[in-house]
């Protein structure tokens, strides 16, 4: 039985991911913030920090490492070249606020043995689950890339994933919705990042 | 029949241990002495879009500061009759006017008990003209967002990302030190005026009656 529940589950979410991958080619929305003239394109090599924990409420487990992980690869479906920088040992909570205004010490302050100018710095602002007659993920997250050399932010967005099932089906699944929702939340995050061409 | 009545009976149980508020950071350092004064700063009143950050004005929010400042002055008064309270009100033409407003702009660094040298500044301002007194300041964080949904061909259901969080501190402003901390979040906000809300903020505010 539980079985069974498992293959629907994955069935069901890997539908989901198809169709939203089905989705992936329509042009790029507008990010909240895109420093004026810059391309994302242009950008050579794109460091991942690990990401940052700032959740008031850490009921849910996130695994930061998977959030990376997955970062990584639909950035990387996009063309572009990623590092991966390590994840320590704990996740450390940020404040959001010196992340939307920050300064050139804060920006070097963030990962200073990095080589790369472009880093990108994923933060999670809230993960919940919620069981009902069926039961309901929701996430947040937001993505800074901030140039180094320039000590400013070149990009943000935010992404929100919201995601449910009703019924007893819905119930069984609640295990999996703060995944769902937080893949969703990546990947709305991250379609504001435009598709980078192949050099010639 | 049974079944489906005991399905809903088992999602209504599941429901209601769901609980949507938490007290998730209290710090108890040292008491606060009799004959004390607190000085109650006004809130920081935050409401954001939580999809595109945008920061609205909530129509309401002098209202709400006002029962803020109430439910503070009634959860210390309740805990220590011998201290004295300071809110914007009875500041005025004390020498505790001008650092207020000042106190006001730093509302959110103070109720996170994250204190810059400006800060501590004003705090020692404050502490030059009464010994004993220290700063009660608290933020609301509020983010609104889509509603829940329900499509009935799927069967797809979602909830609202709504969320709010309150932060209240309590420093001594002699030390600069943090004495007390506490942060709460509701999701789903439900309107400031009701029993809930004033419920969710006497949460949070109940640390203060310990010291």
């Amino acid at each position: 039985m539980l079985k069974k529940t498992n293959l629907l589950y994955w069935f069901v979410t890997s539908l989901f991911l198809l169709v939203i991958c089905g989705c992936g080619s329509t042009s790029p929305r507008t990010p909240i913030y895109s420093a004026a003239g810059f391309q994302m394109e242009s950008i050579p090599q794109l460091a991942i920090l690990p990401p940052y924990d700032s959740r008031f409420d850490k009921k849910e487990k996130v695994d930061i490492k998977k959030v990376q992980e997955k970062s990584s690869k639909m950035i990387q479906k996009k063309g572009y070249v990623i590092t991966e920088v390590p994840v320590g040992v704990e996740a450390v909570r940020i404040d959001e606020d010196e992340l939307k205004s920050p300064n050139k010490v804060f920006i070097n302050n963030l990962c200073p043995a990095e080589k790369n100018r472009y880093i990108m710095v994923i933060n999670i602002l809230d993960v919940s689950t919620k069981l009902t007659f069926g039961s309901t993920g929701n996430a947040e997250i937001s993505g800074y890339v901030f140039d180094k050399d320039a000590g400013i932010t070149v990009w943000h967005d935010k992404g929100i994933g919201s995601t449910g099932q009703g019924g007893l089906l819905g119930m069984i699944m609640k295990s999996g919705m703060d995944d769902e929702a937080i893949s969703i939340a990546l990947y709305n995050l991250f379609s504001s990042i435009p598709e980078k061409k192949a050099v010639q | 029949m049974l079944k489906i009545v005991f399905l809903l009976l088992l999602s209504f149980f599941f429901s209601m241990q769901a609980k949507s508020e938490e007290i998730l950071l209290t710090d108890k350092v040292k008491e606060i002495p009799a004959h004390s004064s607190i000085l109650i700063c006004d809130s920081r009143i935050i409401f954001e879009n939580i999809v595109n950050e945008m920061i609205y004005e909530f129509p309401d929010a002098s209202q709400l500061n006002s029962l803020f400042v109430a439910e503070a002055k009634n959860a210390i008064a309740s805990s220590n009759a011998q201290i004295n309270i300071i809110d914007k009100t009875s500041a005025i033409n004390t020498v505790y006017q001008p650092h207020c407003q000042e106190l006001s702009g730093l509302a959110k660094k103070l109720a996170l008990g994250q204190l810059d040298d400006y800060a501590y500044k004003i705090l020692k301002k404050l502490s030059a003209s009464n010994k004993n007194i220290y700063v009660l300041s608290h933020e609301l964080y509020a983010k609104t967002g889509p509603g829940g949904s329900w499509d009935p061909y799927s069967g797809a259901i979602s909830s609202t990302s709504s969320v709010a969080r309150y932060r209240i501190s309590l420093i001594d402003c002699q030390t600069g030190e943090v004495i007390w901390k506490n942060e709460k979040y509701i999701r789903k906000i439900p309107d400031y005026k009701s029993t809930k809300f004033i419920g969710f903020i006497r949460m949070a505010l109940e640390g203060t009656k310990k010291h």
